[in-house]
């Protein structure tokens, strides 16, 4: 393992990542701050040998390390208004866990070392890699494109060579400056992505019911091996996820920065999975319903949502209508993958309640592949509903996020049966989770609990809810006194 | 340190104890976390990239790394090795279960040598074949003439190729 390289990707992708946050001017923890600028910055170098395949430029150590250099330099030029006000991550931030996050942040930290360890040890082995994103990496190393001497020979059991560039491109630039096998890439999203969710959900829950929640969430088996398993769904589902997070930001602070970093984290969601788009467009209706209901007008917000599905669709467009069609030399044509009987909407219906019953809710006679995760929310939901029934702002995006997300993959296999339910939507409803997750922090119940331990923990006596009281009588005003007679006084 | 502190570690301890005693989980942690087949001492044994393929991808890493040799020493040299893989049915068929033979681009991947299928366009020109040599190897067959790359597809026709 070359260390150095992994130190120079680790910073140039910082210095990258930083350069769009500083560019969206997207306000957030320095902590937050810290992991996004990598996340965004491993978004960013997956464009990088893409573009160079693009302009036909041979792809090696020079053209690709050119290709980093240039761009971090470029990502550099609006952080340099901001060296002096730069802060990496202050001790504050990094807060020391009370003693009962102790037994939690141990299984979460050898975990995460477990998956670190497997995504370095392993070559990649899914099927879906083998036969498409990570052998044209391996041989666009070796012969200079990721167009090369794959598409020599004979392809007819497999279509993985039609995914986006998103895998191949960090499968090149981290073979060359990290390990044989790249990987790494994953484990750098994974990571940060556990530290944003964990210091999300502490900002509102207390430490240990977030411990019992999060520990729910290593606990699928299907989810967790992901996070080491190269495959496209695991990043997916971060993007995804992220773009919700800020999307949600941007409804609650109504400021133009959170809006664009959640087109960005939407615009790579659909790199990678370019299916993404229609998820990303049935957002539009919760955005009008802010608009409209903070009386922005019309056409400043019809703006703003043709921004935020045409800018993933500008990368929609370039993968399949530019890549695929005119640099992949097999022709390929995604109507011929469409439901050829669409006024059948059965297919839609069986898709929904296998979900529910084959997959969320699995009986133990099937595999439990998200454990009892799904289980978990749904109690948490009927107590929020039956008892609290007040769900703020984010609250409210999240539902529609995970609605969007369970409709969505199921209109997706309707649309596309070759999306099949035991694979496609089976990791497709990664992108689930983590919005169940930040709900938690959300939910009146763990809310109201959080309060009592808090205030348990301090010694403060638990206030009950306020129940509005009768107004208090008015007190009896002494009644005025008769003015005395000025003989009395006298007197 | 406040006793309140140490009565929720107390709660947290036990709830991640209680967590890992369900019966779920412990076959989770059993099966996948702490598999007895690749313990991290093993791993740790083996850190080279080769060693590392051959620990990930086992019979599938040998049986190309054969190929690999069989085609570098041989007599019978061809400008343009095209193997003919067996159908997994027919390994099946007979009995083998050591070998699955992977798709052409996954063959492709580890060893840089064209395959092909039985139903592939190219199958004409394959001019060496992978075959069962009893129930627990393979061998390198050299297809010289038409015939013999006919009698084989003669012999997979009634099972069709796939993964």
């Amino acid at each position: 393992m070359n260390l150095i390289g992994l130190l120079f990707l680790l910073i140039t992708q910082f210095i990258t990542g930083r350069g769009v946050i500083e560019l969206c001017k997207v306000k957030m923890r320095p902590l937050l701050m810290f992991c996004y600028s990598f996340i965004a910055g491993v978004a960013i170098f997956s464009f990088l040998p893409f573009i160079l395949e693009l302009f036909h430029v041979t792809i090696n150590m020079s053209s690709v390390s050119i290709a980093i250099g240039v761009t971090t330099i470029a990502f550099m030029v609006p952080l340099l208004g901001q060296i002096r006000n730069f802060k990496l991550p202050s001790a504050k931030d990094f807060k020391l866990p009370g003693i009962y996050e102790i037994p939690f942040l141990t299984i979460f930290v050898l975990l995460i070392l477990l998956s670190v360890w497997r995504a370095w040890f392993y070559p990649p082995n899914a099927r879906d890699m083998l036969s498409g994103p990570e052998v044209m990496a391996d041989l666009a190393l070796r012969e200079g494109h990721i167009i090369n001497s794959l598409f020599k020979i004979d392809l007819q059991s497999t279509n993985n060579y039609l995914k986006p560039p998103f895998i191949t491109s960090l499968q090149i630039i981290y073979k060359l400056y990290v390990q044989p096998f790249g990987q790494t890439w994953l484990s750098i999203l994974f990571v940060n992505f556990i530290v944003i969710v964990y210091t999300l959900l502490k900002e509102r829950i207390h430490p240990v019911l977030l411990g019992f929640a999060m520990l729910y969430f290593f606990g699928m088996p299907e989810v967790f091996g992901y996070s080491y398993l190269m495959l496209f769904d695991y990043s997916n589902m971060i993007f995804f996820f992220s773009g919700y997070y800020f999307l949600n930001q941007y409804f609650e602070h109504k400021d133009n920065g959170n809006f664009a970093f959640s087109v960005f984290l939407f615009t790579i969601a659909t790199y990678i999975r370019t299916e993404t788009l229609i998820l990303v467009g049935m957002n539009l209706p919760i955005i009008f319903y802010y608009h409209y209901k903070d009386k922005l007008p019309m056409a400043k917000s019809a703006i703003r949502m043709a921004i935020f599905v045409a800018i993933p669709f500008v990368i929609y467009f370039l993968c399949m209508n530019v890549y695929i069609k005119h640099f992949i030399p097999i022709k390929y044509d995604v109507s011929a993958d469409m439901n050829k009987n669409l006024g059948d909407i059965s297919p839609l219906f069986d898709r929904l309640s296998g979900m529910f019953s084959k997959l969320l809710f699995a009986s133990e006679t099937n595999y439990p592949y998200y454990g009892y995760f799904p289980h978990l929310f749904v109690l948490l939901l009927l107590v929020d509903i039956v008892f609290f029934r007040k769900f703020n702002k984010e609250g409210i995006t999240l539902f529609y996020g995970i609605a969007v997300t369970y409709i969505g993959l199921a209109f997706i296999g309707y649309l596309l049966p070759l999306a099949d339910l035991m694979h496609t939507t089976k990791r497709g409803l990664f992108k689930l989770f983590p919005l169940v997750l930040l709900y938690y922090r959300d939910s009146p119940a763990l809310q109201r609990l959080t309060a009592i331990i808090k205030n348990w923990e301090d010694g403060i006596s638990t206030p009950r809810p306020q129940q509005p009281r009768p107004a208090p009588a008015p007190k009896p005003q002494p009644a005025p006194r008769p003015a005395q007679p000025a003989q009395q006084k006298k007197k | 340190m406040s006793y309140k502190k140490l009565i929720l570690f107390a709660v947290a301890a036990l709830g991640v104890m209680m967590f890992f005693k369900t019966d779920y989980y412990t076959l989770w942690i059993d099966k996948y976390i702490m598999n007895p087949s690749t313990t991290l001492s093993d791993q740790m044994e083996r850190t080279s990239a080769e060693q590392r393929k051959e620990y990930r991808y086992g019979n599938l890493y040998v049986m190309c790394q054969y190929m690999k040799k069989t085609l570098d020493t041989t007599s019978f040299k061809t400008k343009e090795p095209i193997v003919l893989l067996p159908p997994n049915d027919y390994l099946t068929a007979q009995g083998i279960t050591l070998f699955h033979m992977p798709e052409p681009a996954e063959f492709y991947y580890h060893t840089g040598i064209k395959t092909v299928w039985t139903t592939s366009p190219d199958v004409q020109q394959a001019n060496w074949a992978l075959i069962p040599s009893g129930k627990t190897s393979i061998a390198m067959m050299p297809l010289k003439t038409a015939e013999d790359r006919n009698r084989l597809l003669d012999m997979y026709k009634n099972y069709k190729p796939g993964l």
